[in-house]
């Protein structure tokens, strides 16, 4: 027996899986979600082996949710009509459900995943990268702290930082952790604000107030709340490109 | 043509009348006076043309005045040339020098400023004839546009639901296929009318509120302040709408939970006045703001009503509102 979860801000729209799902026996649905945030802690709670995820959901969508999830359970998307995902899902040869979902489709991607052919979690990851730098995700990062999820808005982050195999990305409101790299980050955030200036660092251009020869070739960044960071010589050399010194 | 007969057949008739000279005579003066005349005339006008346009009235003073005097006086040499004998008639021709400067000048700057103000008016025609081309052009094709933004997800999303719909409420199913059947049709027919009352348009806002209202009943409620006055009152077509399904669009997915979207018109001013207003959460993007599609429809109202100043947005405690001016219909 399977556990499935369904996530769609459409009653009606679940009601279709429900009913299609009424007709195969080895999968049982313990639970419905409204949105992304509710979704978030019942696949917490669940441990579902199977999640019919919706993309357009309220606040958050169904990429920036499942970017909070590890470990990744079985996805199916459902979509209405957007070009951007559907390119995505192409790409990333991921299985995805149309509007209006029809009962044969339905079987084929539910007898897809009873058959387990293919390790579906590699490829989600991949898909989510790409999402990630969709018009509408590229100006904010989704972030969980604790049970709770939080938005933040590419222009309030002061800087990120390496830690360990997380990213720390630090706001006025305090650090978030996220499962990324800083190379993802380097190219999905947008390279005029945001530069690599270290290794460990990448720095929101804007909250810099002063740039300081530190050791031998290196520079120090004091931020606007005081706090500094190292630049390593080829940050230097990219921050003086940019800032147009 | 006519009027320079006319005006040769009077000098002739003058000349004859109340100077006494012969009908011949009286014929060869108006003749070579007017032939003159209109021929500097010609002479001006065209070269108006390429003058600049500064200061162009006192240059067409100026120039009248040199080319009235010159005019005369080629038409005296002209006389002189063809009628040497007649020394009474030379006489009263010197003596009349200065009238005929004077009328000469009257009538050449007269026809100069005539040319101004002609190709002044030409070019004002069409500039305006080209910039109604130009709004028609972009008006139509917006209007596609909004006609073609508001397809693809709402079709496929109801569609979708009226699926549901069949398995478990057929009846529901058969009444939701009526209601997109309308608001496609009213649709299609807002295409070909540039003009509607408020009234219309929110009959076209209901039916789409009635599709909307199967999918998302449990958390969208829209309540409608609609002054009677301000129901006649006419408005292009198709920018209600939009307004509307964006608000619903950024009030469902920007916030959890139920949300009320609030439209209410009246009249201020001898303007319809319309506020619609939706809830956003704080902590979605700023962005949402210039991201709310308006730029297409500010431009649209701004050709039709030359105004910048027609939609204004606000946020207030946590509410977002577009207010929307409709001038009177000029």
């Amino acid at each position: 027996m399977s556990k499935a979860i369904l996530i769609d801000d459409e009653p009606l729209s679940r009601e279709i899986l429900k009913s299609y799902l009424k007709k195969i026996p080895t999968i049982e649905i313990v639970d419905e979600c409204n949105d992304g945030f509710e979704g978030v802690k019942s696949i917490q709670q669940h441990q579902p082996d199977l999640v019919f995820l919706d993309i357009q959901m309220p606040k958050i969508n169904g990429f920036e949710m499942l970017e909070l999830i590890h470990p990744m359970p079985a996805v199916i998307f459902i979509t209405a009509f957007d070009d951007y995902a559907l390119k995505a899902f192409e790409a990333n040869a991921i299985d995805y459900l149309l509007k209006p979902v029809s009962e044969e489709r339905f079987t084929k991607a539910i007898q897809k995943f009873l058959d387990k052919s293919a390790p579906v979690t590699a490829k989600t990851t991949d898909l989510l990268e790409t999402m990630a730098q969709s018009p509408s995700q590229n100006n904010r990062i989704v972030v969980k702290t604790g049970s709770k999820v939080k938005i933040i808005p590419v222009h309030e982050i002061h800087y990120l930082e390496a830690d360990d195999d997380f990213v720390k990305i630090v706001t006025t409101d305090g650090a978030y952790l996220k499962n990324k790299t800083m190379s993802f980050y380097e190219q999905t955030l947008d390279s005029l604000q945001f530069v690599r200036v270290h290794r460990s660092y990448i720095l929101h251009i804007s909250q810099i107030t002063k740039i300081e020869p530190y050791q031998k070739e290196t520079h120090m960044a004091i931020l606007r709340n005081g706090q500094q960071i190292p630049i390593s010589k080829t940050g230097y050399s990219k921050l003086k490109t940019i800032l147009g010194l | 043509m006519g009027a320079a007969l006319l005006w040769s057949g009077f000098h002739a008739w003058l000349l004859n009348h109340y100077f006494e000279l012969s009908w011949t005579l009286a014929a060869w003066d108006s003749f070579i006076f007017n032939l003159c005349i209109l021929s500097t005339v010609i002479l001006l006008g065209s070269l108006l043309t390429y003058l600049p346009k500064t200061g162009i009235f006192q240059v067409t003073i100026g120039l009248g005045l040199i080319l009235a005097v010159a005019s005369q006086w080629i038409a005296a040499q002209a006389l002189l040339q063809i009628i040497p004998s007649e020394t009474a008639y030379l006489q009263f021709l010197s003596a009349s020098t200065p009238i005929r400067w004077v009328i000469g000048f009257i009538i050449i700057t007269g026809g100069g400023v005539g040319v101004i103000y002609y190709t002044r008016w030409k070019e004002l025609l069409e500039v305006s004839s080209r910039e109604e081309d130009t709004a028609t052009m972009v008006r139509e094709a917006e209007l596609q546009k909004l006609q073609l933004q508001l397809q693809p997800h709402f079709l496929f999303n109801s569609l979708n639901s009226i699926n549901a719909l069949i398995l478990v409420q057929p009846d529901q199913a058969r009444q939701m296929v009526q209601q997109l059947s309308d608001f496609l049709r009213l649709t299609l027919k807002r295409a070909d009318e540039p003009w509607v009352s408020l009234a219309q348009e929110l009959e076209y806002l209901e039916t789409y509120l009635a599709i909307e209202k199967v999918r998302f009943g449990h958390r969208l409620v829209v309540v409608l302040h609609i002054d009677e006055q301000s129901r006649m009152w006419p408005l292009p077509t198709l920018v209600l709408q939009p307004l509307l399904e964006n608000a619903i669009k950024f009030g469902l997915y920007g916030t959890t939970g139920q949300i009320s979207i609030e439209v209410s018109s009246r009249i201020v001013n001898n303007e319809l006045l319309i506020s619609i207003s939706n809830p956003f959460d704080s902590d979605m993007l700023p962005d949402t703001g210039s991201g709310f599609g308006l730029n297409g429809l500010k431009r649209r109202l701004y050709l039709l009503y030359a105004r910048n100043d027609l939609i204004q947005t606000t946020t207030l405690e946590n509410r977002f509102l577009v207010n929307l001016t409709i001038p009177a219909r000029s």
